[in-house]
């Protein structure tokens, strides 16, 4: 009886050692996920902090770890002052522009590549990924002498040209990845019930992809919104300006304006990250791999 | 009877002709709108680009441009600003790839364990990397700005600097700084592919090292890391790629400078044929970069077809 109590108590003893060992470890990494979330997280939380204070507020309070005045004025200027209307619809009317172009260019090309296997498909898939990969910087003389050539310089529609330049062969890549997750016994089914290639692929495969379609468009339209040096280089006017450009007209004001910088940074960060959300569940697998670039 | 026989036969007949068209023309009619947009719009600007680094075209004097052979190639490799160019693209590539990976390998092993909230730290993690590019430079412009700049405040208050640096602004700094930040936009990307890797490794393997009595070093030397091992490879190669060729933050931030600090291939390139109006040498070295980035993607390629026959398997 006394040993048997002896032994609960010494059961008893080592539980709560290995609790509080584990509340120790458990502490440790509470500090650990902590620390690194807010490491990560205080540049974007600095930039909305900032963007809601009045103007000035951030020059005379540096740093600013939690704002005691409130104010709109940053997000009335922007909105009244600068053409950022003129900004987001420039990239818009561009990104949408050369999404109709790409899109269905992809998809039969994504097609091809997927549901047959034919002489020179892996060299044309190789040509595909260089394009992707292509540094900008390599295309920017040639496509400013062509575009000069041929009137597009400061123009829309030479900028939604150049915008296709990066957008067709992504496009391609990602929707030859959805096109994989299809499987082809649809399509062969079809095919037995009396369709032709052709109908079997409008009325059997299409419907199927266009989920990847959608999510191809969101992707190729982020990339857009991102896209800063042909813009540069090929839009010399203020009125053909995308959101980018009009970002960086931002640093060479001699007079920094921190609050409305940060409130069109704000704004123009909304849409990525609304677009990215939508597509995170596609970010998990490995379409990731080879559909984003940096 | 006489009715089938007959469709039989049409349907026969019409599936051959079909299956003439799609085995041998079909595959290749649909590829050529694809292939028409990819020449006209990369393939033909890129050999224009070839031609051009012949000669001594001048953007103000265009019409004026002559053959001149190899000698904007021969002028650069002879040039001393040039070798620097490389040397900053080594620097900011190695760096991102090293700063990026690494830090996104810690925080997928982070991720990787069950905790509550993990969900939302998650989005929290990933935020950078759908933050637009510009929007990335403005507030790391802000960050390191000598007289509001947070970073210099923190680096004061935790006590590890006594005078505020102009992180941007002076040559030492420049470089690593830029580094920085393409790594705070870049690395969520590792840490997603990493964590897929992780989850892929099956858990009897860390329960049978722990039977065992495998420490915890032990563990992640022989059981994450191996297994994690094809998409680091994939990753670190894509990380190469993306950070050889970036301009938007060496030139947004630091505009190549202070003086030559910051002054990658792409910024270099933008700066000799569009600030010193020299077409010519400007592209051949675009033809520089073409040639390193089929070098690189090559290589990538190669990692990902042999990828895709494992998976095979």
């Amino acid at each position: 009886m006394n040993y048997a109590m002896q032994r609960t108590e010494e059961l008893k003893e080592i539980k709560a050692a290995a609790r509080r060992d584990r509340f120790i470890r458990n502490l440790g990494f509470f500090i650990l996920v902590v620390t690194t979330t807010i490491a990560v997280v205080y540049p974007f939380y600095w930039m909305v902090m900032a963007s809601f204070t009045p103007e000035g507020y951030s020059l005379a309070n540096a740093p600013l770890f939690l704002a005691e005045e409130w104010s709109l004025e940053a997000y009335q200027a922007i909105f009244t002052e600068k053409p950022i209307w003129l900004w987001m619809g420039n990239t818009i009317i561009v990104t949408v522009g050369a999404t109709l172009i790409v899109l269905p260019v992809a998809l039969l090309a994504s097609y091809s590549l997927n549901r047959f296997r034919f002489v020179g498909r892996v060299p044309f898939i190789f040509f595909v990924l260089l394009c992707q990969l292509l540094p900008a910087s390599a295309l920017i003389v040639p496509l400013f002498l062509i575009f000069r050539d041929y009137g597009l310089l400061n123009t829309l529609p030479g900028i939604t040209i150049a915008f296709t330049t990066f957008m067709l062969p992504l496009a391609i890549w990602i929707m030859w990845g959805y096109m994989q997750s299809i499987p082809l016994e649809f399509e062969d089914a079809a095919r037995v019930d009396g369709c032709n290639g052709l109908q079997a692929f409008f009325l059997v495969t299409l419907p199927l992809a266009t989920p990847g379609l959608a999510a191809t468009a969101l992707f190729i339209f982020l990339e857009g919104w991102n896209h800063y040096l042909l813009a540069f280089v090929l839009a010399g006017g203020t009125d053909q300006w995308v959101i980018s450009l009009g970002l960086y007209s931002f640093i060479g004001q001699y007079n920094i304006q921190i609050e409305q910088m940060m409130a069109t940074s704000v704004i123009a960060a909304l849409p990525a990250l609304v677009v990215f959300a939508i597509l995170q569940r596609y970010l998990r697998g490995g379409l990731a791999l080879g559909g984003l670039k940096g | 009877m006489i009715p089938t026989h007959s469709t039989q036969q049409t349907q026969v007949s019409r599936g051959s002709v079909f299956s003439l068209l799609s085995k041998h023309t079909l595959p290749y009619l649909m590829l050529v709108p694809a292939t028409f947009l990819l020449v006209a719009i990369i393939v033909y600007p890129l050999l224009y680009s070839a031609y051009i680094s012949l000669t001594d075209a001048n953007l103000l004097r265009f019409a004026q441009a002559e053959f001149i052979g190899f000698e904007n190639y021969e002028r650069l490799l002879t040039r001393e600003r040039f070798w620097v160019s490389i040397q900053r693209t080594l620097s900011y590539t190695v760096g991102t790839v090293i700063v990026s990976y690494s830090v996104g390998l810690f925080v997928a092993l982070i991720l990787n364990r069950q905790f509550r909230f993990r969900g939302l730290v998650r989005t929290l993690l990933i935020i950078p990397w759908a933050t637009p590019w510009l929007v990335v430079t403005l507030i790391w412009f802000v960050m390191y700005n000598p007289q509001i700049g947070p970073i210099n405040e923190i680096l004061k208050l935790v006590g590890l600097l006594d005078v505020g640096r102009s992180w941007l602004y002076s040559s030492d700094t420049a470089m690593i700084s830029i580094v920085m930040t393409t790594s705070w936009r870049l690395f969520p990307a590792v840490t997603l592919i990493i964590l897929a890797g992780l989850q892929s490794i099956p858990t009897e393997q860390y329960e049978a090292a722990e039977v065992d009595g495998a420490s915890m070093w032990q563990r992640f030397r022989y059981i994450t890391l191996p297994g994690i091992r094809t998409v680091s490879l994939t990753m670190i190669t894509l990380l190469t790629i993306w950070s050889s060729k970036l301009f938007t933050i060496a030139w947004t931030l630091t505009q190549g400078g202070p003086g030559d600090a910051t002054q990658v291939l792409s910024v270099f390139t933008y700066q000799e044929a569009f600030s010193s109006n020299r077409l010519g040498r400007g592209s051949a070295l675009a033809m520089m970069s073409f040639v390193l980035s089929l070098l690189l993607v090559a290589i990538y390629f190669m990692i990902l077809r042999r990828d895709e026959e494992r998976n095979r398997k």
